[in-house]
């Protein structure tokens, strides 16, 4: 039986379990309670009139309110010619909304599309670029409503508390919706919408400040466009302003608080301000219209107006004038010049001036407006101003001289006064005399060294280079590169003249010289006239053993146009040379086959020599053609020994041909002469004084020049000849007998025969003569 | 009595854990099985009511396991809560019938079919309604062998939820949806593991000898 292998269970009591029926209660209520809730706050169908439905995702796209979805897009369709929309076909959007966001579904409020936007003030909708596009919602406060339109573009109203205020501009430049207002750079608020005004004038642009920099705008607040940018040009560097890159290219509103509106009370709502066109139309200054005749180089917003190089005003605008014959510039002034603003006030404007004192800076600021303020009757705000600096300006303080000179050179404004090339003043400016015969300039030398003019002092202009070239080389001279940009002028008193002459005062006028050489030196002016000024100019020196005597101040045709009518100055000491007996020729270079002579002067130019005579005193004067040879009475006069020759003709001989001695050059060919009864040509032969001994009462002469030609069958070709140079050049050769027959040594100026060639037995002549001097090889 | 002799009637019960025979102390439905000390009952001790009981929390907690949202993918900050069967739904639109089609099997299909598989099976048993006791035990095995496949989306979901959490770009949150189906599926698997399938055969036995009893009256006159 089964029984036997059952065992017998063991009791154990226990309660049963009832509460297994809590556990479908607790489900129920649960479920009870959702569906409830589920039935009672389940969403809302809303519709939304949207002109497009671009972006608009069904069942995706949500609607958001304080970044929360409040419902979404459930479905759409198409509604032709709806009349929200003005007749255009729109996009009718079935929106489910979550219950709680039944407060927001009344009248007034708003819809409209985010979507992703960059733009250079900001990215917005960054979120909608994942997210996809979203419907946002402004609540409204009304009736509840269930059908909406959308907004084609999103409200301009910024959400949060602050200040709001109205700027009024002519134009509304680069400004935009959201474009940032700033308070020293810093973002404080943003435009937040902007219309025409009523009159349709003005462009009326809402600015929201937000609450915590509301405290910063005053009724005396300025706010201006600060759209674009300024930079600044500095030697130390270039300085770019701008309030911020997104304030470049979109436009933003700046403001500030002058220090004396600080106490104005503050901006509320609705406050209204003007919107000015920069910073320094905000700055308040004085508007002043200057008139130039011509156009002038000046930049709004950025070219000074300084008084005394401080800056009192700024060009704000600029315009031709209204005749179209100049410029109108607006500038504004600092009101601290309101007084001053009279009819004597002058303004012209100045170019930048090289000047080491004020540095390059002043170079790269451009040109600035200067103005010379002075009280006066009448307060003006309208100048006519001078488009360069006036030529002298009596406010500086210093020695005020005026100089006078017919050119000024590379002379400039600015430029320095030298004394022994230390600056000691400026040139103010210069003019045309009244008669236009002269030019005037204006220096100011500082009191300081006011005590080193006296009435005997003399100015120069040392603008520009002096060079003087030889073949030593080139000398480029100025007195110092700002002389050299910009001249300059120097002066100096004749000695003496300090104790003697008087001091000089303010007003006196001077003469100013060309150059130092001008004014130190006490000249005597001569007249050459030249058959042929080629190669001369103005200024070309006259020398006379190589020193500098004069120049030639001035080459102008004669009369009859035969000749050149050179007018030269000879520097004091020279007056020596102004005597009847000097003659002028002109030194040219000379590059023959014989020589080659004066080569300097093809750099340094051709100049006048001169070999002063001893005469009366004579101021005219005609040049020689070519150097003048030195007669036989200056040949005597040499030392060495002068011999005349005797020849029948002339042949090849010239002056400068060489005299032979054993084929060693021992003298030359200094001249020749006809006869007395032109029966013969005397020939001058000059022999060195080293060499006069070898000259004996015995001597011969003969004619080296040519070539001796002998030609045999046996000896074949001899060709013979004293040098190279006396085949071309002529020559003359002489030997000495040997022993007692070589006679005694000879005066000078004594004659001798010239054979037309040597006979051989001369040649084999070979006296023992000593020399005179040295034993140095001969050349 | 026809029929072989049931171990019941003999007072012989099989302990459900050591399978110990074990005779059952006279007039007790249940005790402690002598070998193991584990509880021997002649009948599941209130069977009916147990399996009753989680049926109906099971089919009350559908409705928040379908109302709530089950899971939230976040993908790129942006995502919808998304219930079973709107989950369901976007398988199905985005082409992916097959995993569609398994999802809803699994979460909407088994729940459904074992609660109404159970409700058949207890109002046939509680009132004694005529039933094909072998058709009874296979709604029974099914009811018992597929209802763990259901928890197939909660482990998906919790592995999601473990995995895809990438902070800005992608996240997986559970909802409490999740909770309410995962109840739904514990508390039909206790409804099963409570009903004693040894009541359909004996409703069976009850009425077959109720029939014969009337057959015998009938006979017998």
């Amino acid at each position: 039986m089964a029984e036997e292998f059952a065992r017998e269970g063991v009791l154990r009591r226990s309660r049963g379990l009832p509460l297994v029926w809590l556990l479908p209660l607790t489900a129920a209520l649960i479920a009870v309670w959702l569906l409830y809730r589920e039935f009672t706050q389940g969403d809302i169908r809303v519709t939304i009139l949207f002109p497009s439905g671009e972006g608009l995702v069904k069942g995706k796209t949500p609607v958001k309110y304080s970044g929360v979805d409040i419902g979404v897009v459930r479905d759409f369709r198409l509604v032709p010619n709806a009349e929200e929309l003005g007749g255009a076909d729109g996009v009718l959007a079935e929106v489910d909304f979550n219950r709680s966001a039944e407060y927001l579904l009344v009248e007034g409020s708003r819809f409209w599309l985010v979507k992703p936007e960059f733009s250079i003030t900001g990215v917005s909708g960054l979120e909608a670029l994942v997210s996809g596009n979203y419907i946002a919602v402004e609540p409204g406060s009304g009736e509840r409503q269930r059908e909406f339109v959308a907004l084609a573009e999103p409200p301009a109203h910024v959400r949060g508390e602050g200040l709001r205020v109205v700027v009024k501009a002519p134009r509304l430049g680069s400004l935009n919706r959201g474009s940032p207002v700033y308070y020293r750079q810093l973002q404080v608020g943003q435009v937040e919408n902007y219309h025409l005004s009523k009159d349709d004038t003005r462009v009326e642009i809402d600015l929201f400040i937000r609450r915590e920099y509301a405290h910063l705008v005053h009724r005396g607040s300025r706010f201006w466009n600060s759209s674009g940018l300024s930079i600044e040009g500095d030697i130390s560097g270039v300085t770019v302003n701008m309030e911020s890159l997104a304030a470049l290219v979109a436009g933003g509103v700046s403001f500030y608080t002058p220090e004396s509106q600080r106490h104005s009370p503050l901006a509320v709502d609705g406050n209204e301000f003007k919107l000015y066109e920069s910073f320094a139309e905000a700055d308040a200054g004085i508007p002043v219209t200057l008139n130039f005749d011509r156009g002038v180089s000046v930049t709004p917003g950025s070219t000074q107006v300084l008084y005394q190089g401080i800056k009192v005003g700024e060009v704000s605008s600029v315009k031709a004038s209204r005749n179209m014959n100049g410029m109108e510039v607006t500038v504004l002034m600092d009101p601290i010049t309101d007084e001053l603003l009279s009819e004597n006030t002058r303004f012209w404007i100045a170019p930048p001036t090289l000047d080491i004192a004020s540095g390059l800076s002043d170079l790269l600021k451009g040109n600035r407006i200067e103005v010379d303020l002075r009280r006066g009757q009448r307060s003006r705000r309208t100048f006519d101003a001078l488009a360069s600096p006036p030529p002298r300006d009596p406010r500086a303080p210093g020695l005020h001289l005026r100089l006078t000179a017919r050119t000024t050179g590379s002379l400039q404004r600015g430029a320095s006064v030298y004394y022994r090339r230390i600056p000691v003043g400026t040139v103010q400016g210069m003019k045309l005399s009244g008669d236009g015969e002269r030019v005037e300039v204006f220096v100011v030398i500082e009191p300081r060294y006011a005590y080193l003019v006296n009435n005997r002092t003399r100015f120069w202009n040392i603008s520009g280079l002096r060079a003087s070239a030889s073949f030593g080389g080139v000398e480029v001279e100025a007195d110092s590169l700002m002389s050299l940009v910009r001249g300059g002028v120097a002066f100096g008193s004749p000695p003496g003249a300090q104790e003697s002459a008087g001091p000089a005062r303010s007003g006196d006028t001077f003469h100013l010289y060309s150059s130092r050489e001008a004014a130190l030196e006490e000249g005597v002016t001569i007249h050459i006239a030249l058959s042929d000024a080629s190669g001369l100019k103005e200024g070309s020196p006259i020398r006379y053993k190589g020193v500098q005597v004069g120049e030639i101040t001035r080459l102008r045709l004669g009369r009859e146009l035969e000749s050149v009518r050179a007018t030269a100055k000879l520097y004091h000491r020279a007056e020596h040379f102004a005597r009847a007996g000097t003659r002028f020729w002109v030194v040219s270079p000379q590059i023959d086959i014989d020589k080659v002579e004066n080569l300097d002067t093809l750099i340094s130019g051709r100049y006048l020599a001169l070999e002063p005579g001893g005469g009366e005193v004579q101021l005219e004067f005609i040049a020689l053609a070519e150097p003048p040879t030195p007669g036989l009475a200056d040949t005597m006069m040499r030392p060495g020994l002068t011999v005349i020759l005797d020849a029948p003709r002339r042949g090849s001989l010239a002056p400068g041909s060489p005299v032979y001695y054993r084929q060693v050059q021992v003298g030359e060919v200094t001249g020749f002469a006809l006869g007395e009864l032109a029966d013969r040509v005397y020939i001058y032969v000059y022999i060195e004084p080293r060499y006069r001994t070898l000259v004996r009462e015995h001597t011969v002469f003969w004619n080296a020049s040519g070539v001796d030609v002998n030609f045999g069958l046996m000896s074949g070709l001899n060709v013979h000849t004293e040098s190279a140079r006396a085949l071309l050049a002529g020559g003359v050769a002489f030997a000495t007998p040997e022993g007692p027959n070589m006679g005694r040594e000879v005066e000078s100026g004594s004659h001798y025969p010239l054979y037309p060639e040597a006979k051989p037995e001369w040649l084999r002549w070979s006296p023992k003569i000593e020399l005179y001097g040295s034993t140095e090889p001969a050349k | 009595m026809t029929g072989p002799p049931k171990a019941r009637e003999s007072g012989l019960t099989s302990c459900l854990c050591c399978h110990q025979l074990v005779r059952m102390p006279e007039g007790e439905e249940s005790c402690r099985c002598p070998r193991c000390g584990g509880r021997v009952h002649t009948r599941q001790v209130g069977s009916l009511t147990l399996t009753w009981a989680f049926v109906i929390t099971g089919a009350f907690l559908l409705v928040p396991a379908n109302i709530l949202p089950v899971m939230t993918v976040i993908y790129l900050g942006a995502g919808e809560p998304s219930t079973i069967i709107s989950g369901v739904m976007q398988l199905y639109d985005s082409g992916l019938w097959g995993i569609a089609l398994i999802v809803f099997v699994a979460s909407i299909a088994v729940p459904v079919m074992k609660l109404v598989g159970l409700v058949l099976l207890l109002v046939q048993i509680q009132f004694r309604l005529p039933l094909i006791p072998l058709q009874a035990m296979q709604v029974y095995r099914v009811v018992s062998a597929i209802g763990r496949w259901s928890l197939l989306d909660l482990f998906m979901i919790s592995i999601l939820v473990a995995l895809v959490d990438m902070g800005a770009i992608a996240e997986v949150a559970a909802g409490p949806g999740s909770t309410a189906f995962a109840t739904v599926v514990v508390v039909t698997m206790l409804a099963a593991r409570f009903f004693d399938p040894r009541l359909i055969w004996d409703a069976y036995d009850a009425r077959r000898e109720r029939e014969d009893a009337v057959e015998g009256a009938v006979r017998n006159g």
